[in-house]
């Protein structure tokens, strides 16, 4: 299992390191060989963890008496898998997108991309809080880099306010691990409880902590920086940033509160974060249902989302193992789904951009071009006044279904598991949670979940809808399909794997897990 | 608890002051260079007992970001001034 974990490490350190010196075809194939031998070596340790049973700590000492703990358990192994699927798919879809048009993607792009993941798998491994603060400074850089790597105005922006709202996160974390730090004289996961009984300050550095957490989670009200990050990064990178970054300090977060210091979490405080959740329901879902671009829908999409895995929160803390199933197995099903939600609606918009959208309508950003305004097929793509390309309307991807059967087929998959319904992870999902809200007696997160869930049908059908409205007879596209939609296809199944076979993760999360586990 | 912890937060808060209400992104980097020095103190007087190779790795994790920092922001101001407009710095 060590083994196991030092591979885990140092796969994505010499993935980093070779695409800095390689160019062209031989750096995609090496990226996509380094991907698909992380996701071996994740399955590999997750089935020695289910054959051992017990979690694996992993203790460091370097000479100069710096020590760093990783921890194989459950929680860790749930979410290196979910990184690790998501992370190929990410790498078969830029490999995808090279071959769709070459010279894509920016030369920093793939050693940030394994950096990112170095620091991924390296945070959900992570049994102090020291290498927790490390790897999510490394992960926050890598992040918001990858943002900004489209070089025009919006994008950097974009980068620059997500890298800002990191930073801030990451000095109030460091302040609560600080005050953690002076009272237990320990950083380590398992040492802290212990640690901080009976210290006056223990709830204040642990909901410090708990604020710098939330703020990368991020939750609402504490998402500002998300949708435009999400909205304006390459394609390549929104799949990662919304299926994978969000959820790693979600990772975190369970573990400081359900694993290390549960005694600290009180019902109130978990409450707050229930509440929390279902503001971020509401907010994300308005943002998507006034969304007026498609990945502008799937970014707000995410902050609801966030809102949902969150409640799983007051369930635990009133001693639920479901609510903690429930909330890791929608973190994983979300992830699958968004990535390839938004890996569809790339491929979505780049082809109604391509066979010329209609002049936008009234409202839309674009502006004229050459002091015209041109409509009808054969457009060209719209530009405003700074010569930026603007996306497309959702109103002006009418008939994507017809144009691309095969990414739209995706997107649908992932809206299943989105929505909850059968065969997909988000209805095993949803399904454990609102066993957890009625065997703890907290019902209202029932009529959260009802809600939400019927909010997410709302913004979803706003695309829906006129991707599959019928065109006129001479505006019929030609189908088409490339690896691209392949990819989405591929990753957007994920999740029904998952929710036809959700009994591996389920066994997983059982070890380690909190209150002796399920 | 040492005196240092709590100058340390004090400093952190009105670097967070500074950062929130600052009106362009220049005075929101002075802030998060604020910010950086006041986490950056707390914890190297945190622990009971004075852990150098940890405060050495804070400050070398906590500089470079604070100048990537400052480089975004004037990535942004030549993209901005390239453009030939305002940018349109919405609050952090």
């Amino acid at each position: 299992m060590s083994a196991a974990l030092a591979l885990l490490v140092a796969l994505p350190v010499v993935g980093a390191a070779l695409t800095v010196v390689t160019r062209g075809p031989a750096r995609v194939r090496l990226s996509l060989l380094v991907s698909a031998a992380i996701l071996v070596a994740v399955v590999l340790l997750a089935r020695s963890l289910l054959a051992v049973g017990v979690a694996h700590v992993l203790t460091l000492t370097s000479p100069i008496g710096v020590v760093v703990v990783l921890i194989a358990d459950g929680l860790a192994v749930s979410f290196l898998l979910m990184s690790a699927v998501v992370g190929l798919a990410v790498v078969g879809f830029a490999w995808a997108e090279v071959r769709h048009e070459q010279d894509r993607h920016h030369r920093a792009y793939w050693p940030l991309l394994f950096t990112l993941w170095a620091g991924v798998n390296l945070l959900l491994l992570a049994g102090d809080l020291f290498t927790v603060y490390l790897m999510l400074e490394l992960v926050a850089l890598a992040g918001s880099l990858l943002v900004t790597l489209r070089g025009d105005r919006s994008s950097l922006l974009a980068g620059t306010r997500y890298f800002y709202a990191e930073l801030v996160a990451s000095t109030t974390m460091l302040i609560g691990i600080a005050l953690v730090w002076s009272q237990a004289g320990t950083v380590v996961f398992s040492e802290l409880g212990a640690g901080l009984e009976d210290a006056p300050l223990a709830g204040l550095g642990l909901a410090v902590m708990t604020v710098g957490l939330l703020l990368k989670a991020p939750l609402a009200p504490l998402h500002f920086w998300l949708p435009a990050a999400h909205t304006l990064s390459p394609s390549a990178v929104s799949p990662l940033l919304s299926g994978v970054m969000v959820k790693v300090s979600f990772a975190v977060l369970l573990r400081l509160w359900f694993l290390s210091v549960p005694d600290l979490v009180t019902m109130p405080a978990a409450q707050l974060i229930g509440a929390m959740g279902a503001l971020a329901i509401l907010w994300g879902s308005g943002g998507a249902l006034l969304a007026t671009g498609l990945k502008r829908l799937v970014a707000s999409s995410t902050v609801a989302q966030v809102g949902l895995v969150f409640l799983l929160v007051p369930l635990v803390a009133a001693g639920s193992f479901d609510g903690w199933a429930g909330g890791v197995v929608l973190a994983v099903s979300h992830a699958f789904a968004k990535g390839a939600m938004l890996m569809a609606a790339a491929v979505l918009v780049d082809s109604a951009r391509r066979a010329g959208a209609p002049a936008p309508g009234a409202g839309s950003v674009a502006g004229a071009v050459d002091g015209e305004t041109h409509v009808g097929r054969g457009t060209k793509p719209a530009t405003n006044v700074r010569g930026e390309t603007t996306w497309p309307l959702l109103m002006e991807l009418r008939g994507s279904a017809a144009r691309r059967p095969v990414a739209m087929m995706a997107f649908g998959i992932a809206g299943i598991s989105l929505v909850g319904l059968p065969p997909s992870g988000g209805f095993v999902a949803k399904w454990y949670l609102l066993v957890g809200s009625i065997t703890t007696g907290q019902w209202w997160w029932v009529i959260v979940l009802v809600i939400g869930t019927l909010l997410t049908v709302g913004y979803l059908m706003r695309f829906v809808r006129p991707a599959f409205a019928p065109l006129p007879e001479d505006e019929r596209p030609v189908p088409r399909r490339d690896a691209r939609d392949l990819v989405a296809l591929a990753l957007a199944t994920s999740t029904l794997v998952l929710g036809l076979v959700p009994g591996p993760l389920l066994r997983l999360l059982a070890i380690g897990g909190p209150h002796g586990g399920g | 608890m040492s005196v240092w912890l709590v100058v340390g937060a004090v400093v952190y808060l009105a670097g967070l002051v500074l950062t929130f209400s600052g009106a362009e992104l220049g005075g929101r980097v002075i802030g998060l260079a604020i910010v950086s020095v006041g986490a950056g103190l707390a914890v190297a007087f945190a622990p009971p007992t004075r852990s150098w190779p940890a405060t050495i790795t804070v400050a070398l994790t906590l500089i470079p970001l604070v100048v990537v920092a400052a480089a975004l922001r004037r990535r942004v101001d030549e993209v901005a001034g390239e453009r030939g407009a305002t940018l349109d710095d919405d609050a952090l």
